[in-house]
């Protein structure tokens, strides 16, 4: 199964890129490991994660095609 | 019933029959507050001055700089220097005579945040700080108002209607909803680190606009459990759909009736991780007295009347070239508005090996308020 990860804001910095695909990751706790541990002091940044559109709490089962969205806050105005 | 006047002015609006005589008139009877005057707020003051919308409160406490221009159209190369809700004032009423304006020239601050907010329906958060962004959250939470978010970062930005009730009566989430937590200011740098598209706020402000007319006047549906995010370089527009949480929610709730004693400065930094220096307005307020030789650094953009005797001007913008003006074996208090920015300044500084580097936590802002209380 493939995921497409998309990155916003200072978060698309902190990737090197704005977006990514990724293969058999089964939820979204384990896809956060797996961002963390690829890109370097995720940790330490505030977001929210989305599953095809819709902002998640907890725990999430992924499936083939989800579209995957790491939204951080923007302090501009 | 609408003058001979308004409608000419409105007929353009009148002939939608979403909006149309009724809708005009909810406008002309309705009060909105803007809090930030800058790159949101000029496209949404703009618009809303031009659809009608009766009793228009600007709040914003800074000056115009060359800076704001590229992307800020109220003003013009002769208003440098002025404070940007008179500047904005002037220019909205040559636009718009029907309407009322009401000058709040200060900063949204817990004590004075209340008092400003109940008298209007609708708030704009057209700020550039998260502290800001935290207090008009929990503020139109306690009061039960709701408020249009815009928020921008590079080339993308971020819209929504918080706290907003449906013809059903439900009440939509929060910005504590989206984010309980604030970001640690180091991974959430503003426009004046991190740069903007000029056309950015101008698509993101505008939108916030279209949203309080629709909620004013009924037309369309209102942006309520969704977030909008605008990405100019993909071209592409995304809607997320948010949940309201009632934790979240709760913490705002519970600051009714004590919003004044919560320090929403420190909450927006208590999440850093590094380790940095910081000083206080009363401690430095001491070491000033007793005469220490401390070297104050004011790193704001030119043009600002509130600095700290005996402080030098280095702006953000300008520190890379001016490095050398700086002496390692004197101390050097770092300061701006709010003491964010300058906290980034401060780590930079450390980072360079400068290791007698203090931020002033609260910024300027503390320190007129320690003066204040001085005074009082």
């Amino acid at each position: 199964m493939k995921l497409k990860i998309l990155f916003f804001g200072i978060l698309s910095e902190a990737a090197g890129k704005q977006e990514m695909i990724l293969n058999d990751i089964s939820d979204s706790e384990t896809l956060q490991n797996h961002l963390t541990s690829l890109i370097p002091g995720l940790k330490d940044y505030t977001f929210r994660m989305a599953i095809n559109q819709e902002f998640i709490d907890g725990n999430r089962t992924l499936k083939d095609g989800d579209v995957v969205a790491m939204m951080p806050p923007f302090a501009g105005g | 019933m609408l003058s001979n006047e308004e409608n000419i002015y409105y007929s353009r609006h009148l002939l939608l029959q979403e909006i149309g005589e009724q809708g005009q008139l909810k406008l002309k009877d309705a009060s909105v507050l803007i809090v930030g005057a800058g790159g949101l707020g000029c496209p949404v003051l703009s618009y809303l001055t031009g659809a009608g919308v009766g009793h228009i409160g600007i709040l914003d406490a800074d000056l115009v700089e060359k800076t704001n221009l590229h992307r800020q159209f109220l003003f013009g190369i002769s208003k440098i220097g002025q404070p940007k809700t008179e500047a904005v004032i002037n220019h909205l009423q040559d636009l718009n005579p029907h309407i009322s304006f009401t000058e709040h020239f200060l900063r949204l601050r817990p004590k004075n945040a209340i008092d400003i907010i109940k008298n209007y329906e609708i708030v704009i958060d057209a700020t550039d700080n998260f502290p800001t962004r935290y207090l008009i959250n929990d503020a139109c939470v306690i009061l039960d108002k709701p408020f249009v978010s815009g928020s921008i970062d590079r080339f993308q930005g971020q819209i929504s209607v918080f706290n907003y009730v449906d013809y059903a009566g439900t009440k939509g989430p929060t910005y504590r909803c989206l984010f309980p937590v604030p970001p640690s200011p180091e991974t959430a740098p503003d426009c004046s680190q991190n740069g903007v598209l000029g056309v950015l706020p101008g698509i993101i402000g505008n939108l916030q606009a279209s949203e309080v007319i629709k909620m004013i006047t009924g037309a369309g549906s209102v942006l309520n459990g969704k977030v909008l995010v605008v990405d100019t370089l993909r071209s592409s527009f995304y809607s997320f759909a948010l949940k309201r949480n009632e934790n979240a929610v709760e913490q705002a709730m519970k600051l009714k009736g004590n919003i004044i004693n919560f320090d929403y400065d420190d909450f927006c930094q208590s999440t850093l991780s590094y380790n940095i220096k910081q000083i206080s307005s009363q401690e430095l307020s001491k070491k000033l007295i007793s005469q220490d030789t401390i070297q104050l650094i004011d790193i704001r953009e030119n043009g600002r009347l509130d600095y700290i005797e005996g402080s030098i001007n280095i702006p953000r913008s300008g520190l890379d070239k001016n490095i050398s003006h700086i002496k390692r074996d004197i101390p050097v208090v770092i300061y701006c508005d709010l003491g964010t920015n300058s906290l980034i300044t401060t780590k930079f500084l450390t980072d360079l090996g400068f290791d007698n580097v203090y931020n002033l936590t609260g910024g300027i802002e503390a320190w007129k308020n320690l003066n204040e209380k001085k005074s009082e």
